[in-house]
């Protein structure tokens, strides 16, 4: 704290001693329900300018005089206020949506042309109003599934809300929830994301020139971003759907002062199991169910306090003998506070902590409980300078205890206990963006992080012939809970620059560095709850990745976004896993691991029309993943599980008349690369498959269609109003691939498919065929 | 439980949707080469050796045995036996052999001037000192009420063996769980029985300390049970895991990557040359 306070003060008197000019600063927000306006866009008719910050706010440093200020966010009326400034200056503004917006499906919900003037380069921001157009399997909206739409961002493939970025493995994206980390953000096993629509604000994803402040995982950051609650008045929002109904109320505690939000939704995909044609099945339980809340509290006009959590779980059984259940808990204290018009700091302490568990009841007095969690405390500080119009500096520290438990195993009476973990991770990081020129500006930053790992127990291996650990010791240290036994550090520089061609067109730039420390063993393509979260230790180095990327963006008329970008990224240090690695309840895990590099390039087209009748976008993606790692595929290079050449979206929205509006999603990608056998054996009275390379092959290529059409309510004074939502996934009803699998046919099979008992043969699995769903969704 | 079980029934609400066809993929095609059966072991019999071609995948004929080649068992006690064809890729010694316990054996197969090779010891192990049935009389929740079978026997080894178990019902091999391969880590074979007094079964089921693994079947008064117990090699052990985990998978994303089942044999040569040390018991179920 004391070396803060003296940061602080160093910062305030350096700038403050040069500081000749004045301030006008503030914050802009949503005149109907005072939610903070983020990235709105706060420009000086004399030139230069701002845009506001994750908590609305904003200061621009102007000279002594007459000033025209014009406030404006896309979606909303612009605002332009002219005065006269003779000291530092407060304005806060509410802006007026216009009403007629609110239908298009856009991807930045900023200003016409903000790309272009935006200075920064892979990064996607969205707003909950437009992700809400984009129709969604069972009416139920999807943050997650979402982004995938968008360049460079990959679905995890059907049932999954896994994502790859970049080429990026799942465990490698930091999806963070108001600042606290979200370690599974899937609900029943990857079919839906944990996001309540309703709860959330909107989010920004970065791919790459990723700001200094963040850091901990290699491929991306997702920042998703709670609604604050209405401050203006007492309102609602539900939904009745075909698989899960939600109910948010919000509304002021102390009228412009205090507000709240609460968010619950509960699942029913149970209630269609008593018609699976399996028993077991039919006595099943599978449910989730999420809560999240949020409050905030103005203290003063220059302190403001955060309160959000969000709640979690699924639960699954199996008649009375089995359960399972996992989730995540978050919470998130924040105050902000303003200690001058040009600087603004934020101080947070998190709480996550994301548990699975098991238990199998025999009866009364005998069963079995498998129990693992990874529970994260942290604290943050992070400033803002508004040094002048031209330059802005962020700066802060982060300090981060994990807090492992791999896995208790209860039988009875009997406990056992995989070693529990502990470790620090911590970063102090500054960024400096700095506008040159109207045309030029340039970000640049430091980020240094480090990790600790605290008592504990290290194991050394032996190695094999590619010098990676092997699962039998040779040596076994233990150490206290207060001593390192073991540390890691290391430095990442971070920048970006772009440089205006015209006012139509911009070149943009970025090289980044990041690293990353913890990680998810999954030995699959898509990860499970139960993958366990281990850190960097003696025999696990930590995942480094250094990515460049180039973009054009280009506006033409009044109302389409253009950008090509290309990357190229080259991970260090990256896990793969021995053959039959056992993954699952096991002390010596580093013995399983095989580690080696990864390299990803790729280009990313991407043409967004804002406004009109139709709106929407296409996204194309063509890219490339790889790894090699010594111990796999003969020590050559392979495809990650996720390397797929081609990415089309095409998402439509039109409006029909005033009140209906119709959308559609089209969506193309290469299928991905397996390792189906390449041969059989005979051995033991059966066939044996033989297996080649490492995804070898490719699964059929995916596409699909949805639709979707909504009834938006006539124009009335009444508070309430609803609407109805109708949405058809895979319109033409496609048999996309889920999976391929090759069985020597037993009699079932047999008879099913026609071919001999024995046979090898090929199956393939569809997962989802049509889907209709209604919604009926209300707001108050 | 079966994580595939979980998987299952978590996606079932999805699978009143989901469809499973036949498809054709035109497969990539590996170099074709041998494959090999063998198994030799203490019991007194013909040694035999069954080598056949591997086949595309979608090959459907029968399989087709290697005729030609040569086929030597030899120990490091200098003893040579030469396998002779006898039909569609089974070779077999004349006269009956049997494995020397601490003896390593060595199979040779000489075929389109490619010499396959493999070794492996055959590991000691003791008699089962005991092999007696006892009865359940409630159902605990982990096991029904019934008649079970238990074992007692010592390691030889302190460390590194492993086992593999065959149970037979009135000579009738069991089914699903005939085969049990448990890995022993506990330097005694009774590992799931450890807290089992002989002489005081009652004692035993009174504190709660049977598991009857690893023969977790439920027996008839009257029926004659017996056991072989194999005591085999580590990388025996792991080859018959992995071929089992080869067979359990679904090829859904939840599936680790497939990869072949680590054979001794060399040049590329699929299937094990396994030498076994058997050993056996049988017990009669009476009240």
């Amino acid at each position: 704290m004391r070396n803060i306070c003296l940061s602080l003060f160093l910062t305030i008197f350096c700038f403050s001693a040069f500081a000749q000019q004045y301030s006008i600063s503030g914050r802009v927000k949503n005149i109907e329900d005072g939610e903070d306006l983020i990235g709105a866009i706060v420009k000086l008719e004399s030139g230069g300018g701002a845009y506001t910050n994750q908590y609305g706010f904003y200061s621009i440093t102007v000279s002594k005089g007459q000033h025209k200020v014009t406030y404006s966010y896309f979606g909303y009326q612009d605002q332009t206020l002219e005065f006269n400034v003779t000291k530092d200056t407060v304005i806060n503004i509410e802006l007026v949506p216009e009403a007629d917006e609110i239908e298009a499906v856009t991807v930045s919900a900023e200003k016409e042309d903000s790309k272009v003037e935006n200075k920064e380069i892979s990064v996607v921001k969205m707003e909950m109003k437009d992700i809400k157009e984009i129709p969604v399997i069972f009416g139920e909206v999807d943050v997650l599934k979402t982004i995938t739409l968008l360049p460079g961002i990959q679905s995890g493939g059907e049932g999954s809300t896994g994502i790859n970025v970049r080429g990026g493995g799942q465990d490698q994206n930091l999806i963070i929830l108001d600042e606290a980390t979200v370690y599974n953000a899937s609900h029943l096993l990857g079919f839906f994301s944990v996001f309540n629509g309703d709860a959330i604000k909107g989010l920004e994803v970065y791919k790459g020139g990723i700001p200094a402040k963040y850091g901990g995982r290699l491929a991306s950051l997702i920042d998703i971003r709670m609604k604050d609650g209405n401050s203006k008045q007492f309102a609602g929002a539900g939904g009745v759907g075909t698989i899960s109904s939600r109910l948010t109320l919000e509304g002021p505690i102390i009228k412009d002062k205090s507000s709240f939000m609460i968010a619950g939704r509960r699942s029913y995909a149970d209630l269609f199991l008593p018609f699976a044609p399996d028993e077991t099945v039919q006595q099943s339980t599978l449910y989730f169910y999420d809560l999240n809340l949020k409050s905030n509290y103005k203290i003063s006009d220059n302190d403001r306090l955060y309160l959000s959590g969000y709640f979690g779980r699924d639960v699954f059984g199996l008649g009375n003998l089995f359960g399972l259940a996992w989730g995540n808990a978050t919470a998130t204290l924040r105050w902000n506070h303003i200690f001058n018009q040009k600087l603004f700091a934020n101080f947070s302490l998190v709480y996550s902590d994301f548990d699975y568990g098991f238990s199998i009841d025999f009866d009364e007095n005998t069963n079995i409980a498998f129990d693992q969690n990874i529970t994260d405390y942290y604290g943050k500080a992070d400033f803002i300078y508004y040094a002048n119009t031209k330059s802005t500096f962020t700066y802060g520290g982060q300090l981060i205890y994990h807090d492992f438990n791999p896995g208790t195993f209860t039988a009875l009476e009997d406990v056992q206990q995989l070693d529990k973990r502990k470790a620090f991770e911590s970063a102090i990081y500054i960024d400096h963006n700095y506008e040159i020129d109207a045309r030029f500006n340039i970000r640049y930053g430091l980020r240094y992080s480090a990790f600790a790992n605290m008592g504990g127990t290290l194991y050394e291996y032996v190695k094999d012939e590619n010098g990676q650990p092997i699962s039998d010791l040779t040596q076994e240290t233990e150490y206290d809970n207060a001593q390192i036994s073991n540390y890691f550090g290391g430095l990442e520089p971070r920048a970006s620059v772009s440089y205006n061609l015209n006012t139509l067109t911009a070149l943009k730039s970025t090289y980044n560095r990041t690293i990353q420390y913890i990680q998810q063993a999954s030995n699959t393509a898509s990860a499970f709850p139960t993958d366990q979260w281990f850190s960097s230790n003696n025999n696990v180095k930590p995942q480094i990745a250094d990515q460049v990327a180039l973009g054009l963006f280009k506006n033409f008329k009044k109302n389409f976004e253009t950008s090509v970008e290309v990357y190229y990224k080259w991970m260090q240090n990256q896990i793969d896993y021995r053959e039959g690695a056992n993954l699952f309840f096991n002390d010596q895990l580093d013995g399983e691991l095989l580690f080696g590099k990864g390299w990803s390039y790729g280009a990313e087209f991407f043409i967004n029309k804002t406004s009109g009748t139709t709106t929407g976008f296409i996204s194309y993606t063509w890219s490339k993943s790889m790894r090699q790692v010594d111990g796999i595929n003969f020590n050559d290079p392979y495809p990650t599980n996720f390397d797929r050449r081609h990415n089309l979206s095409v998402v439509v929205s039109q409006k029909l008349g005033t009140r209906f509006v119709l959308s559609g999603t089209f969506v193309y990608n290469s299928g991905n690369p397996f390792s189906p056998p390449v041969g059989k054996y005979f051995y033991q009275d059966g066939w044996n498959n033989i297996y080649g390379s490492r995804n070898n092959y490719r699964i059929p290529d995916y596409h699909r269609m949805d639709l979707g059409l909504t009834l938006k309510p006539k124009e009335s004074e009444k508070r309430f109003k609803s609407s109805w939502n109708l949405s058809v996934y895979n319109v033409y009803n496609r048999e996309n691939p889920y999976a391929i699998y090759f069985p020597e046919a037993n009699a079932e099979q047999a008879e099913k498919f026609g071919v001999k008992e024995g046979d090898t043969i090929a199956v393939q699995v569809a997962l989802f065929k049509i889907i209709p769903s209604l919604t009926w969704n209300f707001e108050f | 439980m079966k994580l595939n079980k979980i998987i299952l029934v978590l996606t079932a609400f999805i699978a009143l949707t989901a469809c499973e066809q036949l498809v054709q993929i035109d497969l990539p095609q590996g170099a074709q080469t041998i494959a090999v059966d063998a198994e030799i072991s203490t019991d007194l019999r013909p040694w035999k050796v069954f080598i056949t071609n591997t086949q595309a995948y979608y090959n459907q004929d029968t399989v087709a045995g290697v005729e030609d080649a040569i086929v030597v068992i030899s120990d490091d006690d200098g003893n040579v036996d030469t396998l002779e064809h006898v039909e569609n890729g089974e070779y077999r010694t004349i006269n009956s052999r049997q494995c020397v316990p601490g003896r390593t054996y060595t199979l040779d197969i000489q075929h389109n001037n490619t010499l396959f090779s493999a070794s492996e010891l055959c590991r000691f192990q003791y008699d089962i000192d005991t092999f007696l049935s006892f009865f359940i009389p409630e159902t605990n929740g982990f096991i029904q009420k019934g008649y079970y079978v238990f074992e007692v026997a010592n390691e030889y080894e302190p460390d590194g063996d492993y086992y593999l178990w065959k149970i037979y019902r009135n000579d009738t091999m069991l089914d699903g769980f005939g085969l049990i391969l448990d890995e022993d880590q506990n330097r005694e074979v009774s590992f799931f029985n450890l807290n089992i007094d002989p002489n005081d079964i009652e004692k035993s089921i009174r504190e709660d300390s049977i598991s009857p693994r690893p023969f977790p079947f439920n027996f008839k008064l009257g029926d004659t049970v017996e056991i072989e117990q194999f005591c085999i090699n580590k990388k025996y052990y792991e080859f018959l895991i992995e071929l089992q985990n080869q067979q359990n998978r679904s090829g859904t994303p939840f599936d680790p990557p497939p990869a072949n089942p680590k054979s001794n044999i060399s040049n590329g040569a699929f299937g094990y040359f396994s030498v076994v040390n058997i050993k056996r018991a049988s017990t009669i179920i009476l009240e």
